[in-house]
């Protein structure tokens, strides 16, 4: 089936209630690939409430349209008030395709909209491509085992990128694109969950997404006392602490810890695995980082077929000496 | 109060990969060898209700529903030893778990609720472990008019509503809604309690109600957006480890710095 004469409309997330989400660019991407085989232009869709400022960095994107909903019901996510404005926007913009980035927003927000429009839906698309007239979306399924790539039968159809999946798109020099704005018209009928309460940490130390080394534990780690060694281990190495998924399910580090599949998804320079067996869901958030150390007991872990370096012992005895040794790199005065 | 908990029976992930066998004439995937095992995120799911039951007592009365091409009682008597209350399985040949895209599972698992009856509160992982779609909970939400909160970190019930911790970037956000609802749930609630002996021969003992696709009025197929083109073995990149050697901890940990040094990955 081909495209209708709608435009692929990108979803435009916004972070920390002014900044233009970096799932952004790569959703694009995908967008102008999905545009381009079927022949139809790429627009920009923003939710929220005072997007000026995004809007405006929006402009430098090489689109035609960005249609903007600014209310004051959208200003913090709220998943009925964004798929209620969504639906009115795309009353309007009547698109073949909605891309997004596979966000914690998006996991919640994309199959509302889905089975709201009866839009198909692929999400956590690792790549796209064109095949004898239809566009296929691939992603990785049986735990990564095997990957596979689907076709879409509705219009408009729905996918959402993983992150660091596609290269983002580039910033031009100068803006570009009408804006048109619509009415979030939200009906009170819509609206049956109510958000009574947020709790937000604030995160000490590097976040895993902007570092350029991480450390990370598991299983292996056996404590969130041994998490605490690590972090003084991450502190001397500029470095961000992660985990696989055991240390979140334990209560050993809070959940925006955890990398892999359903974590976050990370390429740094340096990646130490410590006490991480090397599940295939955890390999799929970390396979891209530049070297890869891993730290394990047993020899036979998943972990090292994928790893740089490796040493088979014992993080309780490792993290300690790796300390003391840094440490010594740190004050020797012939350094280099 | 009734809680029902769907839970999807999905080939252990732990595999090696040799064993998912790609048969590309029937564009379908074999699997050699593989145990079938409860799908981790539904495990958490079965937890979230074994907290509330634990919470509330006696007014709480945990259904599983699974639906699948062949389930494997042995593997489902694991939520009945954990405390589910009964099972209500659903099989036929057709309930293929990555041909069937969310659109069927969801209109599947509709026909089997409707068909069991009385429920206020549906739980399911945030995404299955076969094909990560985590699309179906708001189709089953959809369906029968109820609203949905995804992502739970903590599920308790007062007073005719549901309170979620749902899971926002850096932290939680907290979520309510009027009963009858759906609710998906992530890995932060905890792993599945294990069951004592006692629980394990009790659980022999619990009501099974196994439904095929006739006993449920449902046509998956009319509902289908999503097709299966192409099915890829993909290769690991492997890389060659080099190994660290040295006689003491002290020695280990200096010998992997020096040569971190020296090949220049840390400055």
């Amino acid at each position: 089936m081909r495209g209708g004469t709608g435009p692929v409309v990108v979803l435009a997330e916004i972070e920390e209630g002014e900044k233009l989400a970096a799932s952004f660019l790569e959703a694009l991407h995908a967008a102008r690939k999905i545009a381009e085989a079927y022949e139809t232009r790429v627009d920009a869709l923003v939710l929220g409430n005072n997007v000026e400022k995004v809007v405006e960095e929006i402009t430098y994107y090489g689109l035609d349209t960005i249609y903007v909903v600014d209310d004051a019901h959208l200003g913090t996510y709220h998943p009925e008030c964004y798929l209620s404005a969504f639906r009115r926007a795309c009353k309007d913009i009547r698109p073949t395709a909605i891309v997004m980035g596979h966000t914690l927003r998006s996991i919640d927000l994309a199959p509302r909209i889905a089975f709201d429009l009866d839009a198909g839906l692929i999400s956590d698309c690792t790549g796209i491509d064109f095949d004898s007239d239809e566009m296929v979306f691939f992603k990785p399924v049986f735990s990564g085992n095997v990957v596979a790539g689907y076709t879409i039968e509705t219009r408009p159809f729905i996918v959402s990128m993983r992150p660091k999946s596609l290269e983002p798109v580039r910033r031009l020099e100068k803006e570009q694109g009408s804006i048109i704005r619509i009415p979030a018209d939200l009906a009170a009928s819509d609206i049956r969950i109510a958000v009574t309460d947020w709790v937000v940490r604030e995160h000490a130390g590097i976040k895993l997404e902007d570092a350029a080394i991480i450390v990370a534990g598991g299983r292996g780690m056996g404590s969130a006392e041994r998490f605490r060694e690590l972090a003084v281990l991450a502190e001397m190495l500029g470095a961000a602490v992660g985990a696989s998924r055991p240390p979140v399910d334990m209560g050993w580090v809070p959940s925006e810890s955890q990398v892999g599949q359903t974590g976050v998804i990370v390429a740094p320079d340096v990646y130490f695995a410590i006490g991480i067996s090397g599940s295939i869901q955890h390999i799929a958030g970390m396979a891209n980082s530049r070297t890869i150390v891993a730290i394990n007991t047993d020899p036979e872990a998943n972990i090292f077929k994928i790893a740089d370096y490796g040493i088979v012992g014992s993080c309780a005895e490792l993290i300690p000496s790796l300390i003391e040794a840094f440490q010594e790199t740190v004050n020797s005065p012939s350094r280099n | 109060m009734n809680i029902i908990v769907c839970m999807k029976q999905v080939p252990d992930h732990t595999a090696p990969r040799a064993a998912f066998v790609i048969n590309h004439t029937e564009n379908k995937v074999e699997f050699r060898g593989i145990q079938p095992v409860l799908s981790l995120f539904d495990e958490n799911a079965l937890e979230a209700a074994l907290q509330i039951k634990d919470a509330e007592k006696d007014n709480i009365r945990i259904r599983v529903l699974s639906v699948g091409r062949r389930i494997a009682k042995r593997v489902m008597m694991k939520s009945l030893a954990v405390g589910a209350d009964d099972l209500v399985t659903v099989e036929d040949a057709a309930f293929d778990a990555i041909r069937l895209d969310s659109f069927e599972t969801a209109s599947i698992l509709v026909a089997a609720i409707e068909k069991i009856g009385h429920w206020d509160l549906i739980l399911l992982g945030r995404q299955a472990a076969d094909t990560n779609a985590g699309q179906t909970a708001a189709g089953i939400a959809s369906k029968l008019g109820m609203p949905v909160i995804t992502l739970a970190t903590k599920v308790s019930v007062s007073q005719g509503k549901v309170i979620v911790e749902r899971l926002i970037p850096n932290g939680y956000e907290i979520v309510e809604a009027v009963l009858p609802a759906v609710v998906t749930v992530s890995n932060e609630v905890g792993e599945l309690r294990y069951p004592t002996i006692v629980q394990i021969r009790e659980a022999k003992s619990k009501p099974i109600l196994s439904l095929g696709i006739r006993d449920i009025d449902v046509h998956p197929e009319e509902a289908k957006k999503v097709k299966i083109r192409t099915l890829i073995s993909p290769e690991l990149n492997h890389r060659e480890c080099k190994y660290i050697t040295g006689e003491t901890p002290a020695e280990l940990g200096r010998n992997l710095v020096f040569t971190l040094t020296r090949d220049k990955i840390i400055g």
